[in-house]
C-alpha cells in the first residue's frame, strides 16, 4: 500500500512539474533571463528596435515543433501576457510548420513586446520595440508612387 | 337593362383585374407565389420580358475579382466579395483595369518581383481575380472591345494599382500569371484617373479583419513553399453550416438530366450495380450514381453534344457551356446555378478542360468525390472538343444553410496540417489557403474548414480544424487581442 502512495505521489509531481513548465508566467520583468537561445526566432520585427505605419502588427517568427509561445506587452512596469477573448493566455504551440504568427494592435509611439518560448523546462525571452509613427509623418512615408515616377523620369 | 348592367359590370371588373395583374407582373412581385417565384423576384422589367438576359452568377463571377487587398498605409484589409466594402472597390479598380486592357497607359516598364512586392508594401490596391485568363479572354470576361490584347503576358491574374498624387497619374503592375519574373508597370495620364491616396482609407476604415501576405510575413514554413501571395490571418469567421440534398434521388430529374444528352432517356436507360443507373446509347453513354455524380462520355469527339460551332471562339465556346450547365441545372433545380468557374482559361479553343465549383454564403465548395468511377475534383468537369461536349460530370447538389458556428483552428494550425500532409510530396508550393466548405458526398451538414490548393495539383485539400484548447483559440470574429493583457 505504501509503495502504490508513493508512486502516486511522484506521479503527482512529476505532473505537477510538466504543468509548471508547460504554463506561461502573467507577468515578466524587464531582463527576464533565458534558459535558451535557438527555441525560436523573430522573424517580423526584424530588429529589436523599429518603426512601422501599421496600427496592426503581425509578429513571426520560426521555432521548434512542439515548442510554446506565449506573447507580453509592456504594460509601464512589467510586460503581461497577451489573453484571448476568452480571458486566457493567447499562447502558440509550434507545429509541423515551424512558424508563429500574432497579430498586435499598436497605438502611436513605443510599443514594447515580449515573446517567451517555453519548451521541456527551457525558456527563451526576446523583447522588442515597435514604434507606431504618427500620422503627419506616415503621410512623407508612404511616397512609393514618388519613387515610382522617379523611376518613370529616369526612363525618359 | 338589367343584363346590360351586369354585363358592364362584369366587363369593368375583368378590366379592374386585368389592370391589377399587369401592374403585379410589371411592377410587383409577378404572378407567383413567393417560394415559387423566389428566383425571379427583384429581376428588373426588361429581364423578365428577356428571360436570356437574367443574372448569371457564373457569368458574373467571371469578370469580379475573387479577392481585393487595400493597403491605406497603416492596415492591410482584405476583401472578399460578400463585404460591404467590396463593390465600391471594385468598381473604382474595374475602370483601371479596363483602361490597361485597352490600352490606355501612357507609358510602360518591365519591372521585377521586388518591385512588385514593394508597391504591395506601400499604399496600394491589389486585385486577384478568381483564374488566370489569356489577355484575349480577359478582355472579353471584362468587356472591352477591341482591348490591345497585351502581348506582354501569357496569362493573367492579378495586379497592383498605386493611387494618383498631384503630380503623377495612376499607376498599375501586371505580372504573368505563371512567371513571376514576367512584370510590368504601366503609368496613366494624370488626368485619367483620380485615385487619391486618402481615398484607400476610406475603403478600410469599416473593415474588420488583417491580413498579411506571406512574403510580408517574414517566415518560411519547413518541408513547403508558399505561394508570396497567401494571406496570413489570426480571426476565426463565423460561418454557417451548408445543408447538402441530392436533387437526382428525384427520378424526373434524373430523367430531365439525361434527356439533355440522349434522344430517348427512357429507353436507353436500365439499372447497374448497386444503385446506378447506366444509360447508353449509340454515341455515348452515361451513369447516375446514388450520391448524385452524374457521368456523360462520347464514343468519340466527333459524337458529343454540341453546344457551340466549330468556329466559335474560345469566349463563346466557354459561354456555351457555362449556359448548357445552367440550363442542365434549370431542370433539377428552380434556383439559379451558384457556381464559379474554377479552372484556369488560358487553353486552345479547340480543346477545352472547364471546372466549375459551387459556391455558397460567398464561399467556394470544394469536391473531392471517390468510389467506383474516376475521382471528382469539382462540383462540374467537361470536356469540349470542336463545340461539342465529349464528357461532362456533375455532382448535383442543392445547399441549404445550418446553424452558424465559429471556424475552427486558425491560419497557422491549417498550416501545420497541410505541412505534414505534404511532407510526402517532391517541392510542394502551396497556392493559397483559405475558407471553404468541403464536399465528399455525404448527406451530413457540411462545416467551413481551411482549404488548401498546390501549385500543379487540380485537387483541393481540407482540414476541418481541431477544436482548440481555449489556451490557444485565436480571437472569434475579431481584432487582435493584443490591448488585452493580464493583471
Amino acid at each position: 500500500m505504501k509503495y502504490i502512495g508513493a508512486i502516486f505521489a511522484a506521479i503527482l509531481v512529476m505532473l505537477s512539474g510538466a504543468a509548471v513548465y508547460a504554463a506561461h508566467p502573467s507577468t515578466i520583468g524587464e531582463a527576464e533571463s533565458s534558459t535558451a537561445s535557438d527555441l525560436i526566432v523573430v522573424k517580423k520585427p526584424e530588429t529589436t528596435n523599429s518603426a512601422t505605419t501599421k496600427t496592426t502588427y503581425g509578429v513571426t517568427g520560426t521555432g521548434k515543433n512542439g515548442v510554446s509561445v506565449a506573447y507580453y506587452k509592456y504594460d509601464g512596469s512589467s510586460y503581461s501576457v497577451i489573453l484571448n477573448s476568452e480571458g486566457k493566455t493567447a499562447n502558440t504551440k509550434i507545429g509541423a510548420a515551424g512558424v508563429f504568427y500574432k497579430q498586435v494592435s499598436l497605438s502611436e509611439g513605443h510599443n514594447k513586446f515580449a515573446v517567451r518560448a517555453e519548451y521541456k523546462g527551457l525558456s527563451q525571452v526576446i523583447y522588442f520595440d515597435i514604434n507606431l509613427l504618427k500620422k503627419e509623418v506616415l503621410d512623407n512615408v508612404n511616397s512609393f508612387t514618388y519613387d515610382v515616377q522617379s523611376i518613370f523620369t529616369g526612363w525618359i | 337593362m338589367f343584363k346590360e348592367r351586369i354585363k358592364t359590370s362584369v366587363i369593368v371588373l375583368l378590366i379592374v383585374n386585368l389592370i391589377a395583374l399587369t401592374c403585379r407582373l410589371w411592377f410587383g412581385n409577378g404572378l407567383l407565389r413567393d417560394e415559387i417565384a423566389d428566383f425571379a423576384r427583384g429581376l428588373p422589367l426588361a429581364e423578365r420580358f428577356f428571360p436570356d438576359e437574367k443574372i448569371s452568377i457564373p457569368r458574373e463571377m467571371l469578370s469580379r475579382p475573387r479577392k481585393i487587398l487595400v493597403n491605406d498605409g497603416a492596415l492591410w484589409i482584405a476583401c472578399y466579395n460578400t463585404d460591404v466594402a467590396f463593390t465600391p472597390i471594385e468598381n473604382r479598380t474595374r475602370q483601371i483595369i479596363e483602361a490597361f486592357l485597352r490600352g490606355d497607359a501612357a507609358d510602360s516598364k518591365a519591372v521585377t518581383f521586388r518591385d512588385w512586392q514593394a508597391a504591395l508594401e506601400n499604399m496600394s490596391i491589389y486585385v486577384e481575380l478568381p483564374i488566370a485568363y489569356t489577355p484575349e479572354m480577359l478582355c472579353s470576361v471584362m468587356g472591352v472591345d477591341g482591348g490591345r490584347h497585351p502581348t506582354e503576358f501569357s496569362a493573367i491574374r492579378d495586379f497592383v494599382i498605386l493611387p494618383s498624387t498631384e503630380e503623377t497619374g495612376v499607376f498599375i503592375l501586371v505580372r504573368d500569371a505563371y512567371d513571376n519574373d514576367n512584370a510590368y508597370i504601366y503609368q496613366f495620364p494624370k488626368d485619367s484617373f483620380s485615385l487619391p491616396a486618402g481615398d484607400l482609407a476610406i475603403y478600410t476604415e469599416n473593415s474588420s479583419g488583417y491580413y498579411e501576405p506571406a512574403f510580408s510575413t517574414g517566415v518560411e514554413p519547413e518541408g513547403v513553399s508558399l505561394d508570396p501571395m497567401v494571406l496570413f490571418f489570426d480571426s476565426r469567421p463565423s460561418t454557417a453550416a451548408l445543408i447538402p440534398s441530392n436533387p437526382l434521388e428525384i427520378p424526373e430529374n434524373s430523367r430531365s438530366i439525361v434527356s439533355a444528352f440522349f434522344n430517348n432517356a427512357d429507353t436507353a436507360g436500365r439499372y447497374g450495380e448497386e444503385g446506378t443507373r447506366v444509360y447508353v446509347e449509340n454515341y455515348g453513354d452515361a451513369v447516375i450514381y446514388p450520391v448524385g455524380l452524374f457521368e456523360y462520355r462520347a464514343v468519340d469527339d466527333s459524337k458529343g453534344v454540341k453546344i457551340a460551332e466549330t468556329y466559335s471562339s474560345y469566349y463563346e465556346t466557354v459561354n456555351s457551356a457555362i449556359s448548357f450547365a445552367e440550363s442542365l441545372w434549370g431542370m433539377v433545380s428552380d434556383r439559379p446555378l451558384s457556381a464559379l468557374v474554377s479552372s484556369d482559361l488560358t487553353q486552345a479553343a479547340d480543346r477545352i478542360h472547364i471546372t466549375m465549383d459551387y459556391y455558397q454564403g460567398g464561399r467556394p465548395v470544394a469536391v473531392s468525390l471517390d468510389g467506383d468511377f474516376e475521382h471528382l475534383s469539382h462540383g462540374i468537369e467537361m470536356d469540349i472538343v470542336s463545340g461539342r461536349i465529349v464528357s461532362y460530370r456533375q455532382l448535383f447538389r442543392n445547399y441549404s444553410y445550418g446553424e452558424t458556428s465559429a471556424l475552427s483552428g486558425d491560419f497557422v494550425g491549417a498550416l501545420d496540417h497541410f505541412v505534414n500532409e505534404f511532407a510526402v510530396r517532391a517541392d510542394p508550393v502551396i497556392s493559397d489557403i483559405y475558407i471553404g466548405y468541403m464536399d465528399q458526398g455525404g448527406s451530413e451538414s457540411l462545416r467551413a474548414g481551411w482549404l488548401a490548393k498546390l501549385r500543379g495539383d487540380d485537387d483541393t485539400y481540407a482540414y476541418s480544424g481541431e477544436e482548440p484548447e481555449a489556451a490557444d483559440a485565436a480571437p472569434v470574429d475579431g481584432e487582435p487581442e493584443s490591448e488585452v493583457t493580464a493583471e
